[in-house]
């Protein structure tokens, strides 16, 4: 009897461990951007998600939809992803201006300022059902300035390269100019809404060539980089920037948020979201770590040699 | 059949349910209760060991900035290091990503440097830091932790300060971003949704793994809720202590210390998943419980019905045979005493039987025999005394007068009912005087007394009999004189020596007497006149004492050498009642 009885209670089914049946979410990566400029940011987005237990193809299908440098192209992508539908929208970069007010809630990682963008009434505080990271750290700008400085010994003029309309660019253009002052630099600002801009800032620049050219990482100035640094090198002008992807297109240095790092911590919000938290309750998160990348072959060619105590700081150097 | 009260099924039921299912239950009960003790205190251990895992990491990673910072003030400040000091400034940086910015104080307590992640950096600012917390803190102590304080309202910061072996060697300040220790706290995982955090001695968080409780600051109520599981937690002194956290779900939580900093870490289990295991052997048990007891139960049946299964078949059994149906069988095949029960009963039903045939069998011979002789035929014990014997007996004759002419002049119809009337009438009186009736003769009936059933007197039995067949035979025969028929009854007794016995042949058989004495008897009763009774000087020896006797002088009799002598029992009607009674 009592045999029998454990015999049963031996034959139970065991406890389930794993957390009931798979759901599998849907969630739409989009982007104004070409696909092979985000190869390691998408990558680290990638890990984040799989540390956090999300696998491709098991429970978790992304949905990719590139502008391919045609921002206004975002919001057919946008309302495409809707349809589908997607549980949400991690909006990268620019994209992200261009997507307000959808129904579903969005992820984003932007480079600009979320305040002066609208998107929240403070970091503490993000408006709607949008919520991400900020990859802006206005106060770098200063920091370049800086950085080109140790660089460039009796370095006295630097020009800036920025997009007015990105949000928060004002702030930026501001910290530049306040630590141009401190460093006893004069500062250039040249904005570049569009390529005619652009062109024309090419040509005052042609003129009179300035010693240094720091530019204001954003979407446009992502999508004309080569351009403005080959147009600096062809004038043996050194270029800074806050994004390592300058630095691999040729600029001296980038000194700016790891934002490999930052896609990671996308994936944070993405699992959140997915567990039911409201955008609203996610606060607005700035970089923690950062990265110094040194282009040494840029250096060589315009024969200017990295001081030690920069050498010494940097995370990745192109030789 | 009539339902009882308390029915054996039912109490045979409930006892062997009972037998089973108590020991079960106080089984299942003692494992449930020690298993929930043995599952807590190994919690308890479990909790706190992993409370102090959680605090030694935690520790660890600020030593390991500590450890960093002390390069840092291993240089005296001299003049010409100081591009060395900002040299191990930059380095510090490049290797330790939580220090946000350091700040150098020289041996006189005078900020050297100040170099940040984010801003310029300021190179020999000279301010006086000497009353600097920091600063004296570090002096005192080698290592100071300052608090946590929210940069900007939301980012987690924390200064840490270290001072050199030597005083010129001057003070570190750095400020170190606790977003960082995020990575740690998030790889600490209990059990499986449990969490680690850390609250500062104010009840502040500075460590969560959902980072945005941390930039929340101090007045979410998320924070109220840890502070209060703090209280509890300091109140349970060590042990493991209840209450909710951040995410309102009920946990228990367990503590150790963060030395350093006067920090407190925490492990938090959600209480259903830290009982998960107990719950799982509750139910194991429960449902154990639940078998026994549902085999229990059909155990108990199954006895009980095969116990009062047997007995109800007893019953109608008894029932069937009490009814007369002995050849009802009760088929019980048990192998216990219930099947030898039944076999007794069988074997009763089979000797009823054959007591009740055998009593119809008597009843039926009665018909034919005295009811003595029909008892002695069936009673083969006394069977012996129908064999053929000598006896004293008493014969009794007896026969109608005038009923040959009777019969020659009257319908059959009327000879019978007449007979009828004149023998039930002398049946009643011989059955109750226990006489053996021999044979009937048409209206002449022969009686047998002290034979083959002995009787004392047999010659006063016998006058008394016929003193009362006659008496009866004579009121009957008024009301035949009223239909005009003259019929007439007389009875003859004599005493002596006869062979007594049955004779006859297979399968008809008679009782009877052979000797003088019958032929005697059977003459007196020829010679007596209606409404006499007349016996021989034999029987007249015996009841001349309470009969009156008429000696009636010798007679000749046929078949009898001599004249025989002859008395008349002088009996009349009024002297009925004082004739004694008949046994």
């Amino acid at each position: 009897m009592l045999l029998a009885s454990v015999f049963a209670a031996a034959c139970l089914p065991r406890a389930e461990t794993a957390p009931g049946a798979t759901r599998v979410y849907r969630i739409g990566w989009l982007t104004a951007q070409r696909a092979a400029s985000l190869v390691p940011y998408l990558d680290a987005f990638r890990r984040g998600l799989a540390d956090l237990g999300y696998v491709e193809g098991r429970n978790l299908v992304i949905e990719y939809r590139y502008a391919d440098d045609a921002i206004d192209r975002v919001p057919g992508l946008a309302a495409e992803l809707v349809r589908i539908p997607v549980d949400l929208i991690v909006a990268q970069g620019a994209a992200a201006f261009e997507i307000n007010g959808l129904a579903i809630p969005i992820v984003y990682g932007i480079s600009a300022d979320p305040v002066s963008a609208g998107f929240a009434d403070g970091l503490a505080r993000p408006r709607g059902n949008m919520t991400g990271l900020t990859f802006m750290a206005v106060e770098m700008n200063g920091k370049r300035l800086e950085l080109l400085r140790e660089i460039i010994p009796g370095l006295r003029r630097v020009a800036i390269v920025g997009n007015p309309e990105h949000p928060g660019s004002h702030l930026e253009r501001g910290f530049s100019e306040e630590a141009g002052r401190r460093l006893g630099l004069e500062i250039a600002y040249f904005p570049t809404r569009n390529r005619a801009e652009l062109t024309a800032a090419f040509a005052v620049m042609a003129e009179d060539p300035p010693p240094a050219i720091s530019v204001l990482a954003d979407g446009f100035a992502m999508q004309n980089r080569q351009d403005i640094i080959d147009f600096a090198m062809s004038h043996r002008i050194p270029v800074i920037s806050g994004w390592p992807a300058f630095a691999q297109s040729g600029a001296i240095c980038t000194y700016g948020p790891r934002l490999t790092d930052s896609y990671r911590r996308l994936a944070y919000y993405v699992d959140r979201i997915l567990k039911g938290a409201k955008p609203a309750d996610l606060l607005i998160e700035q970089p923690t770590k950062y990265e110094l990348v040194i282009n040494l072959k840029s250096a060589k060619t315009l024969g200017i040699a990295i001081p030690p105590s920069v050498e010494a700081r940097a995370d990745t150097v192109i030789e | 059949m009539v339902r009882p009260r308390l029915p054996l099924f039912q109490k045979y039921f409930a006892a062997l349910f009972v037998a089973v299912v108590v020991p079960l239950l106080v089984n299942g009960m003692s494992e449930a209760w020690f298993g929930y003790r043995d599952q807590r205190v190994f919690l308890s251990q479990r909790l706190r060991a992993e409370a102090r895992s959680a605090a030694g990491k935690i520790q660890g990673f600020l030593d390991d900035i500590t450890d960093q910072l002390q390069w840092t003030v291993q240089l005296p400040w001299r003049d010409g290091m100081d591009e060395r000091h900002r040299f191990d400034v930059l380095r510090l940086l490049r290797q330790v990503p939580a220090v946000v910015e350091v700040t150098l104080v020289d041996g006189e307590g005078h900020e050297r440097l100040h170099v940040s992640r984010v801003d310029p950096d300021v190179v020999n600012s000279g301010i006086d830091r000497n009353n600097d917390l920091a600063v004296v803190g570090a002096r005192s102590s080698r290592v100071w932790y300052g608090p946590v304080t929210l940069y900007e309202g939301s980012e987690p910061h924390m200064t840490l300060a270290v001072a050199g072996a030597r005083e010129i060697n001057g003070v570190t300040i750095a400020v170190i971003n606790l977003k960082l220790i995020w990575d740690v706290i998030q790889a600490i995982n209990i059990g499986q949704s449990g969490d680690a955090f850390v609250l500062d001695h104010s009840g502040r968080l500075a460590a969560h793994p959902d980072i945005s409780l941390v930039l929340r600051g101090d007045d979410d109520p998320a924070a109220a809720r840890l502070r209060r599981l703090q209280q509890t937690a300091i109140a349970s002194d060590g042990e493991i202590a209840e209450g909710t956290n951040a995410e309102s779900r009920t946990v228990i939580a367990a503590t150790a210390p963060i030395p350093g900093p006067d920090w407190m870490a925490f492990v938090e289990e959600p209480i259903a998943e830290a009982f998960m295991p107990i719950r799982a052997a509750l139910w194991r048990t429960g449902l154990l419980l639940l078998t026994g007891a549902l085999f229990a139960a059909a155990l108990a049946y199954f006895l009980a019905r095969r116990m009062t299964g047997p007995i109800a078949q007893l019953e109608k059994g008894a029932e069937e045979i009490g009814a007369g149906h002995f050849d009802h069988k009760i088929e019980i095949s048990t192998g216990d005493e219930l099947e030898g029960l039944a076999r007794r009963f069988n074997g009763m039903a089979v000797e009823l039987a054959v007591s009740q045939e055998r009593s119809e069998r008597i009843a039926r011979l009665k018909r034919f025999l005295s009811p003595q002789v029909a008892e002695l035929v069936e009673d083969s014990a006394q069977e012996g005394l129908l064999d053929s014997h000598r006896a004293e007996v008493v014969v009794i004759f007896c026969d109608l007068r005038g009923f040959t002419g009777f019969s020659n002049a009257a319908g059959p119809e009327e000879i019978m009912g007449l007979l009828q009337e004149y023998y039930e009438a002398l049946g009643a009186i011989v059955t109750r005087y226990e006489a053996t009736l021999t044979c009937f003769m048409g209206d002449g009936v022969m009686l047998l007394l002290n034979a083959p059933v002995p009787c004392p007197e047999p010659a006063l039995h016998g006058v008394r009999m016929a003193v009362e067949m006659q008496d009866s035979v004579q009121l009957l025969m008024s009301s035949w004189k009223a239909r005009g028929h003259t019929i007439g009854f007389g009875v003859g007794l004599a005493k002596g020596p006869a062979t007594v016995g049955r004779i006859g042949y297979e399968g008809r058989s008679d009782y009877t007497a052979i000797g003088n004495v019958v032929n005697l008897a059977s003459r007196i009763c020829a010679a007596a006149d209606d409404g006499q009774i007349l016996i021989d000087a034999a029987v007249a020896a015996e009841v001349g004492s309470a009969f009156r006797l008429a000696p009636l002088g010798t007679r000749p009799l046929r078949g009898f050498a001599e004249a025989v002598p002859v008395f008349s029992v002088e009996v009349h009607p009024h002297d009925m009642a004082a004739l004694p009674a008949a046994k």
